[in-house]
């Protein structure tokens, strides 16, 4: 090979060599900002997708994980002053734990991202905090999250495994982490004002509701006072005539033994002619109709009376089962043909209570029993004392409720019926009636077999205070 | 502000010297760090005295560079300068020197405890680059112990300090010690952006072979054949009259051994010596097993090689206008083109007027390759350059 050859060969080699070392930087700046844009597209994904904070922090571990390799990845929220607690780690690993804000967070949660050869040699408590002494290198950095300024603590088990332009780097990322949590935080801060503006509407509806059942309350009350009048005086009235057809057909009867052939034989054709006998016996039976058709307006109304007097909200010592059978009769047209009613009751003591809240807590609780029935159902409702206490059982065979739905359907607003059918209130209502009493109620249920309700109350002897 | 400034003198009377460079330092100049390199003949110890004198509060590292050094500046262009300093002054940048004695103890344990006492100064942050001064002969465990303790990822540049005629008088102190130390550690971390470069003037000849058998620094067989013989064979009788033992290294200069790091990067050892059992002694670690390239240099091609290196760094710049730089030239490849040598500094007159640069001709030379990792090498060329 001559020298020219030679020195060719060299040019050429080192034109290689610096046209390889010119792509190799592009190609790590292009690897950088896709490692950014890719941060930036995960975040924003997880802002779409995440229904948790826990999976947005998650969803930003595993991006940052991209950016700068980490064995343990740890979210620091400000907790009391000089405090940071663990909101997020990416082994599920010392979350909650809080850590003293020594000079080297402090740095960074003032300044900028630091990069941490070997974070062993500074000894730092929050190391075994975190129980993290297995880890060297340490990555650093701070950022904004809900008006104050969190934490982000990378580890790696290699020494040196983050150097300058790391931390540089993870700056840039947590501008965007800084953003997508933004996002993250503005789409809850959207669902929480839709979830109230529904319960919003609830509230709405349940007023308007209540207003109506007051509404309604007055008018029954109202109505009740005046079928009471007519009522009586139609029941007088039948009484007063059943007794006076009654005499008549005495008198007809007398007049058939007092009569001669001649104008007998024409009362007996006139007897005839109208069907008197029949009548006889037809006007009896009217009479048992009209008197039975009277005495159930009469119970009717009396019902109603005692149900919608809303403003006894006085403590009377009283059968506090007795609104059962009241509360019965109101629902009588809802529940004939859907279900059947077995009632297993003993006696019980007399107990001091509001009646007609106690009637409302049956009044929910039963119609909640045939609303779940579908076809041909059966509610058992049984009451007994029981170590010293006077408990109320509301059972149905209907669809039952979902095991995971047990937990909150006390909670006011929640409600698993159709929008518009169901304030969320009833049961959460009953239940604060129930603990007035100083009882309890409680449910269990089988999806597709049916609910119990149980009420426990105790026998009061006295209003409580 | 980074500022970066090397002064130089050529007398070879310590004190005469030191005086020619006070006389061309800005009076203001109020230095950082200073690096201070010396030909054997200028006696250390008035140096290490005028510097801590002059300099009382500025970390120094003083190191002997084979017959001189090169100092480029505005006003100077000095290839064999007897005494070269370079002060950088940075109020935001972060610098450290540590200095390692064996005191006894192994070059892997020397430079894990001194890295150790680094790492505690910079509080355990990376740098952005290491410039590490090293004793010739097991600079490879001198980097391991350092990146034991302080990673791989951070880029490890330097050279090995050297003497005249190889007759081991080379020297390296630092503020820290009027006593010679074994190795010095810079950690720096500039406020201006840094960029490096690792590289050779020789190319691949096309002949390959491969160690079969060695240990250390001595390869016993090549291609299952005695070292001496094999390499004399591959490189056309370079080493004939020396079959039977002795110095070969200035006949291997323009032959030595590549070894593929990365691709078309070749990292180079120098052969030494031919011992009298046909084996050969080289300044770096081959390992059995390694895939050898015989490589071929020329005059021009090293004469060329220094500037183009300097280029190189220069591009890993965001920015191309740099404030200075530092050179690491094989003591091997500067010998071999001395008759030649000032046509390294006309190169980088040409290129880079207004920058300083500093360098130094080493006994082995260590740098960052395009792969990311440090290495120890013979016959090549690192820069390391200082953005604006």
């Amino acid at each position: 090979m001559t020298i020219n050859n030679h020195q060719q060969l060299i040019e050429h080699n080192e034109r290689l060599i610096e046209k390889v070392a010119r792509l190799e930087r592009e190609v790590d700046s292009l690897r950088t900002q896709h490692a950014e844009s890719q941060v930036l597209l995960e975040g924003m994904s997880a802002s779409l997708q995440a229904s948790t904070i826990e999976e947005i922090y998650q969803s930003i571990f595993a991006t940052l994980n991209i950016q700068a390799s980490f064995d343990a990845a740890f979210l620091l929220t400000p907790d009391v002053p000089g405090t940071l607690i663990v909101a997020a780690a990416s082994t599920h690993q010392s979350v909650h734990q809080k850590l003293s804000v020594d000079p080297l967070l402090k740095s960074v949660l003032t300044g900028a991202a630091k990069a941490i050869i070997d974070i062993k040699l500074l000894k730092p408590t929050w190391l075994t905090t975190l129980d993290a002494t297995g880890y060297h290198s340490a990555l650093l950095a701070s950022f904004s999250y809900k008006s104050s300024v969190c934490l982000l603590i990378m580890l790696s088990e290699c020494k040196g495994a983050y150097l300058r332009q790391d931390a540089r780097a993870i700056s840039r990322i947590t501008g965007l982490v800084e953003q997508t949590l933004a996002q993250v935080e503005n789409r809850f801060i959207e669902l929480e004002a839709q979830q109230l503006r529904i319960e919003s509407e609830r509230v709405q509806n349940n007023l308007v509701q209540q207003e109506k059942m007051a509404s309604l309350g007055q008018l029954s009350a109202g109505i009740a006072h005046e079928i009471n009048n007519p009522i009586s005086f139609i029941g007088s009235n039948l009484q007063l005539m059943q007794q006076q057809v009654a005499d008549m057909f005495k008198v007809q009867e007398s007049l058939k033994e007092l009569l001669d052939p001649k104008a007998l034989s024409v009362l007996n054709n006139l007897t005839e002619q109208y069907q008197c006998d029949f009548l006889k016996d037809e006007f009896s039976e009217l009479f048992a109709d009209c008197n039975l058709g009277v005495e159930r307006v009469s119970h009717i109304v009396k019902s109603l009376k005692a149900y919608c007097q809303n403003n006894d909200s006085n403590w009377h010592l009283s059968d506090v089962c007795e609104g059962i059978g009241l509360t019965l009769k109101i629902l009588e047209n809802q529940i004939k043909n859907t279900c059947r009613i077995v009632e297993e009751h003993t006696e019980t003591p007399q107990s001091y209570c509001i009646n007609n809240e106690l009637n409302q807590v049956y009044l929910n609780l039963l119609v909640n029993a045939v609303q779940s029935i579908t076809d041909n159902g059966e509610i058992l409702i049984r009451s007994y004392c029981q170590e010293q206490k006077i408990v109320i059982e509301i059972h149905d065979n209907g669809i039952g409720i979902a095991h995971s739905q047990l937990d909150r359907i006390f909670d006011p607003f929640y409600t698993t019926k159709d929008v518009g059918k169901g304030t969320g209130l009833g049961l959460s209502i009953s239940q604060a009636i129930v603990k007035k009493h100083l009882g309890e109620i409680t449910v269990s249920s089988t999806v597709n077999q049916g609910t119990l309700f149980k009420i426990v109350l105790p026998i009061l002897t006295s209003p409580p205070p | 502000m980074f500022k970066f400034n090397c002064y130089s003198s050529d007398i070879s009377d310590t004190q005469k010297a030191l005086n020619d460079v006070a006389t061309q330092c800005h009076p203001a100049n109020k230095p950082t760090i200073i690096l201070v390199y010396f030909d054997v003949q200028l006696n250390a110890q008035i140096i290490w005295q005028w510097l801590t004198l002059h300099f009382p509060a500025t970390p120094f590292i003083l190191s002997s560079s084979c017959q001189g050094s090169l100092c480029h500046n505005k006003h100077d262009d000095t290839v064999f300068a007897t005494l070269t300093i370079t002060t950088i002054e940075d109020d935001s940048g972060q610098y450290h020197i540590r200095a390692g004695n064996t005191q006894s103890q192994s070059v892997y344990n020397m430079a894990q405890q001194t890295a150790k006492h680094l790492l505690t100064d910079i509080n355990s942050e990376p740098p952005e680059l290491l410039w590490v001064t090293l004793t010739p002969g097991d600079e490879e465990a001198a980097l391991n112990g350092i990146q034991d303790v302080i990673g791989t990822r951070v880029p490890i540049v330097g050279g090995s300090a050297s003497d005249n005629d190889v007759t081991g008088q080379w020297q390296i102190f630092t503020h820290a010690s009027s006593e010679p130390c074994q190795m010095a550690i810079v950690s720096l971390t500039p406020s201006v952006p840094i960029s490096f470069s690792f590289s050779s003037g020789y190319a691949p000849s096309g002949r390959t072979t491969e160690v079969t058998e060695s240990s250390g620094r001595q390869v016993t067989t090549l291609d299952g054949i005695d070292a001496a013989s094999q390499y004399n064979h591959l490189t056309n009788g370079a080493i004939t009259e020396q079959l039977h033992g002795g110095n070969i290294l200035g006949q291997t200069s323009f032959h030595p051994i590549g070894r593929e790091v990365s691709k078309d990067e070749y990292l180079l050892s120098h052969p030494e010596r031919v011992n009298d059992d046909g084996t050969m002694t080289l300044f770096s670690q081959l390992e059995q097993g390694d895939h050898l390239h015989i490589m071929q240099g020329s005059t021009e091609s090293l004469l060329q090689r220094a500037h183009k290196v300097i280029q190189s760094a220069q591009n890993g710049l965001a920015e191309p206008e740099i404030s200075g730089c530092l050179l690491i030239y094989c003591a091997g490849c500067m010998l071999s083109v001395k008759p030649q040598f000032e046509q390294v500094s006309k190169n980088i007159k040409k290129h880079f007027s207004a920058t300083p640069v500093t360098g130094a001709y080493t006994f082995g030379e260590q740098g960052c390759f395009l792969d990311g990792q440090s290495r120890h090498g013979n016959l090549m060329i690192s820069a390391v350059v200082f953005g604006v």
